[in-house]
């Protein structure tokens, strides 16, 4: 009766918590549990209907009850074990508890955010046993380890660190590990919250790692030797640590091809640079160098821009600030909103501003290439680490033209080579060199010319292919 | 944010230099320059896109070719940009009287590019009158005319013209603009020597002179039974030993039109062709003597020999003429004859 009065204290004003006593010889056992946790037809095949059989009433609880987990706990945990939907029964001065979990989460659907034509369609979800389960289908080795955290004073959330402990490199598990440690929070709801404990925020713009939803890309980076992070409640895993080429090169390109994948690739480079320097480029060319572009184009460039009140330089800002408000937008708005959003924004960027005399033709195409190029990424962290050096290398463009490009151009480089993700420079695989990295990501060689991981990543470095 | 301060504060105080705004540029693209009664008088074609005109004329005159600029764009309300010019024309009595000048000013302004034409032309607004009467820019016409492999003009830009002007062992060369009956036509060139104007290259010449630089325009030679021997690709070398100069080109091509040619008769091609080689080695040699008897030196055969003197210089001229391979659908066809 002492854990039943805690109980009760302890779960004070929560009207969802079910009591049910069932009278045993001499005294009542209780079995409690919390009815939007648990489900109900779990707790009547595992508890009640053996208990409440006439037989069994007096044989003992250890032995009648059915259920896949059932554990003899103390009071202190009590209050653990009815959150996370078990069922707890009150026997005299013995506590069990019984996993009668209800399906609360969604079952596994296609990628969504990461898509691939031939490659696998299943993705994470919202439940970590599930996810654990996912790549545990696709690797079925002891060497897979996970370590387990629970991150939250009051979300409890459930955190794995997976690796492979054979390919790893330890120094990578126990920075991380560290890191996990040192992380108290009221409450980690997605894997999106914890990368921000991860890493120092304020270093750089450009992510230190990468999110995914699929299944093989998070076992291809295990066995390139890097750590994984689950997050209960949460369809995202975290890898990491992550460098510039990972987000350029996604894993859906090794169920393709050689040859075509290599066009790719190089047209991710190409569109990753156009992303960045195009409203650069054009306004320092035709405020600062016109004499770079051939005179034909540039007639027509100052015959459109007649008329146009502002200068070259606030018309680019000015259709770029309305591009981000419609990408916004779209995010944002639910789908049924999206074909409005994106007629009014064809209708705002395209004829319009141009009739109206706010922006050139020219200027639409510029930043229409700009944005076209900027699609090929779906992270949204590179994005936006993209628009943010867009803005620098316009700035610098503006006022300095050419000469300001290149500056801008040096400062990232020096930024993004001195940018250390857990001892991995940024631009890895280019600078520090690793050929082998290199094929992974940024080219792809035929499959047996792929035989070695990298060195920087693990020790263990011949890999069969 | 002390950093980002700063970094503004340097963009404020030093950014924005040679900041310009495209539609308040004027696109220069035909520039002539004349000198009369000890003044410059110049004449700009300005670019337009406009439906209706395709270009306009400013003049101006002055005693500097700056003065005559400013004059010239004193009603205008947009900036002379120059980066942009096609042609650059020059009268005969400026380039005998101030081409050092006009070079000078055009080197020094920065404005300038180095990537424009440069011909003599006397009535520079006229042949620019009649260029935009047909609706089209001048300076991109007469770019096009420079372009044109078919004919055999002399094309000369400010790079080039600056290093055979500046270089002791090199007289220039300037392909000239005439205009019959309305029509602009480059048939001439003339030679200088001590920067002055002495004397005038005609077409023939003009083909011959480019043959020498290989700058691999067609050239054609016509030989009695009309028999029309062209060439697709030449080259020619000038080297100087044993106190002789030796000009060898080479010549491939194809007879283009025949009348009482053999087709099936190799012997009778072998003929035509040392034909050919005969005609076009004294067709050169002629040219070859008239440029060392002006003592003028447009292909640097000084910078070559290292004498002073060509009118001593000793030459000799060895021609060799390839008959193309697909000259041999001649054969073919008169086998089948």
């Amino acid at each position: 009766m002492e854990n039943l009065k805690i109980i009760l204290t302890l779960f004070k004003d929560t009207p969802d918590l079910i009591i049910r006593p069932i009278s045993k010889r001499f005294f009542d056992i209780y079995v409690i549990y919390i009815e939007t946790l648990c489900s109900g037809d779990r707790v009547n095949t595992y508890i009640l209907n053996h208990l409440t059989l006439p037989g069994k009433r007096n044989q003992n609880i250890k032995k009648i009850l059915t259920g896949p987990n059932f554990k003899n706990i103390d009071i202190t945990e009590a209050e653990k074990y009815l959150c996370l939907g078990f069922c707890l029964i009150l026997d005299g001065d013995d506590i069990y508890a019984i996993e009668t979990k209800a399906e609360l989460d969604r079952s596994i659907d296609e990628a969504k955010v990461e898509p691939a034509i031939f490659g696998p369609k299943d993705a994470f979800v919202e439940n970590y046993q599930k996810n654990i389960g996912l790549i545990k289908r696709r690797i079925k080795s002891r060497h897979l380890k996970i370590k387990e955290k629970t991150l939250g004073r009051y979300s409890q959330t459930t955190t794995g660190v997976i690796y492979l402990d054979n390919i790893v490199k330890e120094y990578l598990v126990k920075e991380i590990l560290n890191k996990l440690n040192t992380i108290d929070t009221d409450s980690l709801t997605s894997s999106g919250e914890l990368k921000q404990f991860l890493v120092d925020e304020n270093k750089n713009v450009f992510p230190a790692m990468k999110l995914s939803e699929r299944p093989d890309t998070i076992v291809k980076s295990l066995l390139d030797g890097k750590v994984v992070i689950l997050v209960d409640n949460s369809p995202f895993a975290i890898i990491l640590p992550a460098v510039l080429a990972d987000f350029i090169n996604p894993t859906v390109d090794s169920y393709v091809n050689s040859l075509n994948t290599n066009f790719l690739k190089f047209l991710r480079i190409i569109c990753f640079i156009l992303t960045i320097v195009t409203p650069a480029v054009f306004i320092a060319l035709t405020n600062y160098n016109p004499e770079t572009i051939p005179s034909e184009l540039l007639m027509n460039i100052a015959t459109q821009r007649r008329g146009i009140p502002f200068p070259a330089i606030f018309e680019a800002i000015l259709m770029l600030f309305v591009c981000e408000l419609l990408r916004e937008s779209d995010i944002r708005f639910p789908n049924a909103y999206g074909s409005a959003v994106s007629l009014l924004g064809a209708l705002i960027i395209g004829e319009s501003a141009v009739s109206s005399g706010l922006v050139s033709p020219i200027m639409i195409i510029v930043i229409a290439l700009t944005f076209i190029t900027s699609l090929i990424f779906n992270e949204v962290e590179i994005n936006g680490a993209v628009r943010a050096w867009r803005f620098i290398y316009l700035l610098f463009a503006s006022f300095l033209g050419l000469y300001g490009l290149a500056l801008a151009f040096i400062f990232m480089l020096i930024n993004l080579c001195s940018y250390q993700v857990y001892t991995l420079s940024y631009m890895f695989p280019v600078s520090p060199f690793d050929l082998s990295y290199l094929k992974e990501t940024l080219i792809k060689v035929k499959r047996k010319k792929q035989n070695m991981r990298s060195k920087f990543l693990t020790d263990n470095i011949r890999k069969q292919v | 944010m002390k950093k980002i301060i700063l970094v503004f504060i340097i963009f404020l105080l030093s950014g924005c230099f040679n900041y310009k705004e495209v539609s308040d540029l004027a696109f220069i693209s035909g520039f002539g320059i004349d000198y009369l009664n000890d003044n410059f008088h110049i004449i700009l074609e300005v670019q337009e896109n406009d439906e209706e005109t395709s270009s306009y004329l400013l003049e101006g005159s002055g005693r500097t070719i700056e003065s005559a600029i400013q004059n010239a764009s004193l009603s205008f309300n947009k900036n002379l940009y120059f980066i942009n010019l096609d042609i650059l024309l020059i009268s005969s009595e400026a380039a005998n009287k101030k081409l050092p000048n006009i070079l000078d000013y055009v080197t020094r302004d920065n404005n300038f590019s180095f990537n424009f034409n440069i011909a003599i032309c006397d009535n520079q607004k006229h042949a620019m009158e009649n260029i935009l009467n047909k609706k089209e820019i001048f300076g991109r016409y007469i770019n096009s005319l420079f372009k044109n492999t078919d004919t055999n003009v002399i094309n000369i830009k400010l790079d080039k013209l600056l290093n055979h002007y500046l270089n002791d062992k090199y007289d220039i060369i300037l392909p000239v603009f005439n205009i019959i009956e309305d029509n602009i036509i480059i048939n001439e060139a003339v030679i200088f020597k001590n920067k002055q104007i002495i004397d005038t290259l005609n077409e023939r010449e003009m083909a011959l002179y480019n043959i020498l630089n290989n700058n691999q325009k067609d050239y054609y030679l016509t030989l009695e039974n009309n028999i029309v021997f062209r060439t697709s690709h030449y080259y020619t070398t000038i080297i100087f030993k044993k106190n002789t100069l030796y000009i060898m080109p080479t010549l491939t091509g194809t007879f283009m039109e025949f009348e009482s040619l053999e087709l099936n008769n190799e012997s009778k091609i072998k003929e035509i062709t040392n034909k050919v080689n005969e005609e076009f080695n004294s067709e050169l040699d002629t040219f070859i003597k008239k440029i060392i008897q002006n003592n003028s030196d447009p292909l640097g055969f000084k910078r070559l020999t290292k004498i002073k003197d060509l009118p001593n210089i000793k030459y000799h001229i060895n021609t060799k003429i390839m008959l193309e391979n697909k000259s041999l659908i001649f054969k073919s066809v008169g086998d089948n004859s």
